[in-house]
């Protein structure tokens, strides 16, 4: 794999890790938001046509369609966001995946925007547009930005599964990996949860309905939770893609990823039981809690996923602080460097030892920054801790650098925490 | 030899994706401004504009936002070493642009609404302002952060040797510069949509020549302006004027004649002046490109990597199978749209609408 050395992106302003997480995060939730606001909308389109209910489609209008709109331009901006920052954050590993996908992102892009421009005709001819006509906007919209959604599902579940692309070099091995099928059920039963407890407020909040308006509109909603049922099972197949990979060692997101998935079934259960008893919907504290089961467990979700990879970037191929396994071995096999020079040369080597081993994670200064993070160890500790840090956090990778380095490094930030810069 | 082939669709998608950013772009900001310019200066004016501009100012950003995902994508890869050393030199920069963007496609966003486009004028003037500072001001930190980039193949990457005040003072006219294409955009796009509307009995001739004229009097202003700047500026740089630079004359040349022509109503003013503008945005792209070029050439060229990455004949096939049906399928539905287009308001409706 021939991937150049980057300059690194390092700042005391914020944590880059910390930015590209939340940009990740909210760019994850708007757009699945969107998908499955799109598929709810098509539901409701439907169903006030078959049913000869126009509360149906007036729902659309004045609730999901604004919906849908916010949502993809939120995920839009934010997907602007996380593509910089990964480049900024992770510049090798974003360089292999804009390498091998670019084509493939580049068919998610075409995708998204035949999908923008069907929504956008549906929303400016919702009114007026026969049954037919604004069925086949509201078909595009959900095939364009659903087969985005599974380009670039494809590409991130790479991050988890790439084996197959390692063994035979083909990006379409690495697309299609073991971790894409459990990984894209749970994206889309997750846009459609986003979607219904969106749909459940907005039936709250709509003014002009009795109860029985009320009630017809939750209960259409209602049915698109019940599928979240099946939420356990992909989790299962994704924690297993995982810890096949890893060995018998469960995953440090195993907890967090069941404990979302079983409120996904306590979700569906609810949804289905409400269904089930025939005239009831549910009241307004219980679409509150709905909807933070909803978005807790779909944010937890999301922030399993940015880091089930750790220590890697890419697993098996890249770590995080952008090198690979083969160039940790190397830099340990090398012939430890003589130490002559004067404490001066021995700081700017520590110095240059942190910019290529750690500052893409941690800065040196500034939140989460290596100085924070070491504070409290003394020169011992330090030599010690950094040495084995991979064993004493799991999410760290091996420190790559020879004995000399290590104490360079230390010498350097001994240095630093005396106000040295 | 397929590798290489590769590597020139890469920067052919390159190139067409910035273009189709730039002309998205500038509709969009051109007519936010018009708008705002029509709001001061022309009142009575305002109003078929705005109901034929606003609305498609959103969704015109909207899908300048993802053709602009291609340059994004594309210029990593093409020029890995450069990007980067930008990215470190001038990262916040770069993510600072999120804030503005944010602010200007939702204050965008909302003068595009119906509802909105009924509040009087000293509301929207300032809403339209507002977005539309926050997107030049994103435009502003873009051209700052992309020579940047260049330049920083040509330093010692320290960040202490970055001359941002350079920077900044060289970004100026270039922001003048884009407000000047956007108008020019904006204004003839506004032209076509005029004649669309009469086309469709929605406007009489007399409704649509009044705001023409004013639309293609400003462009003429405008078209004059650039021709003058782009010889100003070729002169001082003395470079010799090569293909791209023939096409910019060449284009200009088109766009002062077809709007001349519009104005004097003697024949396709429209299409011509539509074309010039186009071949001008075209060549100006091109001049710009090959600046670059020039700039990464002496810090290494283009990535080597990159023909690998552009190989892979099935991605490719992919790629083009999609870009072919979206692109199909967006005309398909804006065929519908036209079509389907609802019948205008009548005085009555609009008084009570108004009075609602």
């Amino acid at each position: 794999m021939d991937l150049p050395q980057l300059p690194v992106f390092e700042t005391e302003l914020l944590r880059p890790q910390t930015l590209l997480s939340s940009l990740a995060i909210l760019h994850a939730l708007a757009a699945q938001l969107a998908v499955g606001g799109g598929i709810l909308a098509a539901l409701f389109e439907v169903r006030g046509e078959r049913w000869g209910e126009p509360l149906l489609r007036e729902f659309v209008h004045r609730a999901l369609a604004p919906l849908i709109l916010i949502a993809a331009v939120l995920a839009l901006v934010s997907g602007v966001g996380a593509w910089l920052a990964t480049s900024l954050v992770a510049p090798r590993a974003s360089l292999l995946l804009g390498r091998e996908f670019i084509w493939l992102l580049g068919a998610a892009g075409c995708s998204v925007a035949f999908g923008v421009v069907c929504g956008a005709a549906y929303l400016s001819r919702a009114r007026t547009a026969p049954a037919r006509r604004r069925w086949l906007l509201l078909g595009g919209f959900i095939l364009g930005t659903g087969l985005a959604l599974l380009g670039v599902e494809g590409v991130l579940a790479f991050r988890l599964s790439p084996e197959e692309w390692v063994r035979t070099g083909d990006a379409w091995d690495g697309v299609l990996g073991a971790a894409l099928a459990p990984s894209l059920a749970r994206r889309v039963l997750s846009s459609l949860a986003l979607a219904a407890v969106a749909g459940l407020i907005g039936v709250e909040r709509m003014q002009g309905l009795d109860e029985s308006d009320r009630r017809l509109l939750a209960r259409t909603i209602l049915v698109v939770l019940v599928p979240l049922a099946l939420m356990p099972m992909a989790t299962i197949g994704l924690l297993g893609v995982v810890t096949e990979a890893d060995g018998p060692a469960p995953s440090p997101w195993a907890l967090p990823l069941g404990l979302a998935a079983l409120g996904s079934l306590l979700v569906a259960g609810g949804a289905l039981a409400l269904l089930v008893r025939g005239r009831s919907r549910p009241g307004r504290s219980i679409v509150v809690g709905l909807a933070a089961l909803v978005v807790g467990s779909a944010v937890i979700a999301e922030r399993a996923r940015e880091t089930l990879a750790l220590p890697y970037d890419i697993r098996g191929v890249l770590y995080a602080n952008g090198l690979t396994p083969e160039e940790v071995d190397l830099r340990r096999a090398a012939r430890p460097r003589p130490r002559e020079g004067v404490a001066r040369e021995e700081i700017q080597r520590g110095r240059q030892v942190h910019r290529e081993l750690c500052a893409r994670c941690h800065a040196s200064r500034g939140r989460s920054s290596i100085q924070e993070l070491t504070r409290s160890w003394d020169r011992e500790m330090l030599i010690g801790n950094l040495a084995k840090l991979h064993r004493l956090q799991p999410s760290m990778p091996p420190f790559a650098g020879s004995d000399p380095e290590l104490e360079e490094l230390v010498a350097w930030l001994l240095w630093t925490r005396d106000g040295g810069r | 030899m397929a590798e290489t082939a590769g590597a020139d669709l890469l920067m052919l998608l390159h190139h067409a994706g910035l273009l189709l950013h730039l002309i998205l772009v500038g509709f969009a900001v051109g007519g936010a401004l018009l708008l705002c310019l029509f709001e001061i200066f022309r009142g009575e004016e305002i109003a078929h504009l705005e109901r034929l501009v606003s609305p498609r100012i959103a969704p015109a950003l909207i899908l300048a936002i993802i053709a602009g995902f291609a340059p994004l994508l594309l210029l990593p890869v093409l020029h890995p070493l450069a990007y980067h050393q930008g990215g470190a030199l001038l990262g916040v920069w770069r993510l600072a642009m999120l804030l503005p963007l944010s602010v200007g496609l939702t204050l965008i966003h909302l003068q595009s609404m119906e509802s909105f486009r009924r509040l009087p004028g000293v509301f929207r003037f300032p809403v339209r302002l507002l977005g539309l500072l926050a997107l030049t001001s994103v435009g502003a930190l873009w051209a700052i952060a992309r020579r940047v980039g260049e330049e920083a193949t040509l330093w010692s990457a320290r960040a202490r040797d970055l001359p941002l005040e350079g920077m900044v003072r060289e970004a100026l006219p270039g922001i003048g510069l884009f407000l000047g294409v956007s108008l020019l955009l904006g204004a003839i796009g506004s032209v076509w949509l005029l004649e669309g509307e009469q086309r469709r009995a929605r406007l009489s001739p007399g409704e649509r020549f009044r705001a023409e004229e004013t639309l293609l009097r400003l462009a003429l202003l405008v078209a004059v302006g650039l021709a003058i700047a782009a010889e100003v500026l070729r002169a001082r740089s003395g470079s010799p004027l090569g293909a791209p630079g023939w096409l910019l004359r060449g284009g200009l040349l088109l766009l002062l004649a077809g709007l001349v022509t519009q104005l004097q109503r003697v024949g396709p003013g429209r299409t011509i002046a539509s074309i010039g503008a186009l071949a001008s945005l075209a060549a100006g792209l091109l001049l710009r490109e090959k600046r670059r070029q020039a700039l990464l050439a002496a810090g290494g060229g283009l990535d080597t990597t990159v023909a690998a990455a552009a190989g892979d004949a099935e991605g490719r096939t992919v790629f083009l199978f999609a870009l072919g049906l979206s692109t199909l399928g967006i005309l398909a539905v804006l065929r519908t749209l036209r079509r389907d287009a609802p019948p205008p308001p009548t005085e009555e409706e609009t008084r009570i609408e108004v009075m609602s």
